[in-house]
């Protein structure tokens, strides 16, 4: 009762202050928790936070990834999930231990923006060191995800700490509002001058 | 005792098995380079979707002599074949993925026309598989050859597919795109209220220009223009990336526009206002000598 009360009172807190993008950025999270997709692919693979086994190749067609729902997963959009596990894998090392949910040669400004797209040598994002995932195909097949970290992110939220970095709409408002407050800091240096 | 061949064994030794090994490689060597068309890609997939699972399935049945039935390696090879050969054509990140991992290089071209060849040679395997279980072919020193000589050029042929072929310059005519991360599509604004441009992106432009086109009759209303050097590029520490901002307070009328910001390399580049709106609208300005975001709608109200 007591962490209902303080979400309660956070919530109050953060929604009369100027993050008036909070509501986008805790539903995001929300939807971050827990995803589900159809694909192409063959056998089984599961994941384990950074650790991965089983033995298959897989890539989502459609599904609900990152608050993203249906047909977002496409080769138009240039997001590409392909997974492929052979006995062990460990975070997106190359070879066939490989995972990756990353954009092609364009960003995409939805996953990359929030901080969910990488490549294969980008670092490793810190959101799926939390997952439990399960992926299995027979030519058609599907994954279901859900991730502790993500569940975290979205209860911290609520008190103002964002520890996966991707509330994006707060970011940019910090950013909108420091460049105005330096902006003016400016022009005042110049009038007293 | 009389030896015989597996089916396998016996399409591979066949006329019709060579002429399509040798159509293969002809392909792959020769007329791809010459002819580079629709017709030299889909021999290649024709002749190797039905090539290679009978060299699989012979190569299996060699190996497992005894141990599993050559009808279930047939199976297996087939399917695995038909996925793989689908998920390299079904997107061309897949493609990547599978070449980078399993080949080394990222050569391969995602074309989803192929997947069209997957059913039509299931079926045409299916026959060929059938035809030649009813034949008898008793193994004498020339089949015994022939065996060989077929499945040793079913290898080169595979392994001459999946050469790397000589990289292309392509890549360096390609701009970095422009990414627009504020103002978002749909946002409202009151005139002459005060907008902050975000956008990301690592070419190396000289100069910035701003656009905004009416929704109605797709006119030019206003163009903002800024050199790259007024600008400070900050870094992004979450994603590693570079952005810029801009802000401006902007006065249009009330109503609905399109936005998009367009990067220019140099000077030379010019077009018109038309063809400049064809350009954003089909979001092709990124190979050219400029790079261009997507439309954006934004609303301007009193």
């Amino acid at each position: 009762m007591k962490i209902f009360y303080l979400i309660i009172i956070s919530l109050l807190i953060n929604c009369s202050s100027v993050q008036k993008n909070f509501a986008g950025d805790r539903g995001n999270d929300f939807g971050d928790i827990a995803s589900i997709s159809y694909g192409v692919g063959f056998g089984l693979q599961i994941s384990v936070s950074s650790l991965s086994t089983g033995i298959g190749i897989s890539a989502t067609a459609f599904g609900y990834k990152h608050s993203n729902f249906l047909g977002t997963l496409t080769r138009d959009n240039c997001v590409s999930d392909a997974t492929g596990t052979f006995l062990f894998g460990y975070k997106n090392n190359g070879g066939l231990h490989h995972e990756e949910f990353g954009v092609c040669d364009q960003y995409i400004d939805y996953y990359f923006l929030r901080n969910k797209a990488y490549a294969a040598d980008d670092p490793f994002k810190k959101n799926l060191y939390g997952r439990i995932k399960i992926n299995a195909a027979l030519i058609a097949g599907g994954s279901i995800e859900f991730n502790f970290y993500e569940l975290f992110d979205f209860f911290a939220g609520f008190f103002g700490y964002d520890p996966l970095d991707d509330d994006w709409n707060k970011y940019y408002e910090i950013i909108i509002q420091a460049e105005k407050a330096k902006r003016n800091t400016d022009a005042q240096t110049i009038k007293s001058k | 005792m009389q030896q015989t061949l597996s089916n396998s064994s016996k399409f591979l030794s066949s006329p019709i098995s060579f002429l399509l090994i040798f159509l293969w490689i002809a392909n792959d060597h020769i007329w791809k380079a010459q002819f580079h068309n629709e017709i030299t890609g889909k021999i290649s997939d024709i002749t190797g979707l039905i090539v290679f699972p009978f060299f699989l399935t012979a190569i299996g049945f060699i190996i497992n002599y005894g141990t599993l039935k050559e009808k279930t390696l047939f199976v297996f090879t087939n399917l695995t074949i038909a996925t793989l050969f689908s998920v390299i054509n079904w997107s061309q990140e897949w493609n990547n993925w599978i070449y980078i991992n399993c080949f080394g290089n990222q050569n391969g071209t995602a074309d989803k026309t192929d997947l069209l060849c997957v059913p039509i040679c299931l079926l045409a395997n299916l026959y060929f598989y059938k035809k030649y279980s009813t034949k008898e072919i008793t193994v004498s020193a020339k089949i015994k050859y022939l065996h060989i000589i077929a499945i040793n050029l079913s290898a080169l042929a595979f392994i001459n597919t999946s050469t790397p072929e000589p990289k292309s310059n392509y890549e360096e005519e390609i701009f970095y795109p422009i990414l627009l991360a504020r103002p978002e599509s749909r946002d409202f604004f009151k005139i002459g209220e005060e907008i902050s441009f975000i956008w990301y992106t690592e070419g190396k432009f000289k100069e910035f220009q701003i656009y905004f086109y009416t929704q109605e009759n797709k006119n030019l209303e206003k163009k903002i223009s800024i050199k790259t050097t007024q600008l400070q590029k900050h870094l992004d520490t979450r994603i590693n990336k570079y952005f810029y901002i801009y802000s401006s307070k902007i006065t249009l009328q009330n109503g609905y526009y399109r936005l998009a910001i367009i990067g220019i390399v140099d000077n030379e580049w010019e077009k018109n206002n038309s063809e400049l709106y064809s350009l954003i609208e089909e979001h092709r300005c990124n190979i050219l000598k400029l790079s261009c975001t997507e439309f954006r709608w934004l609303g301007f109200e009193e």
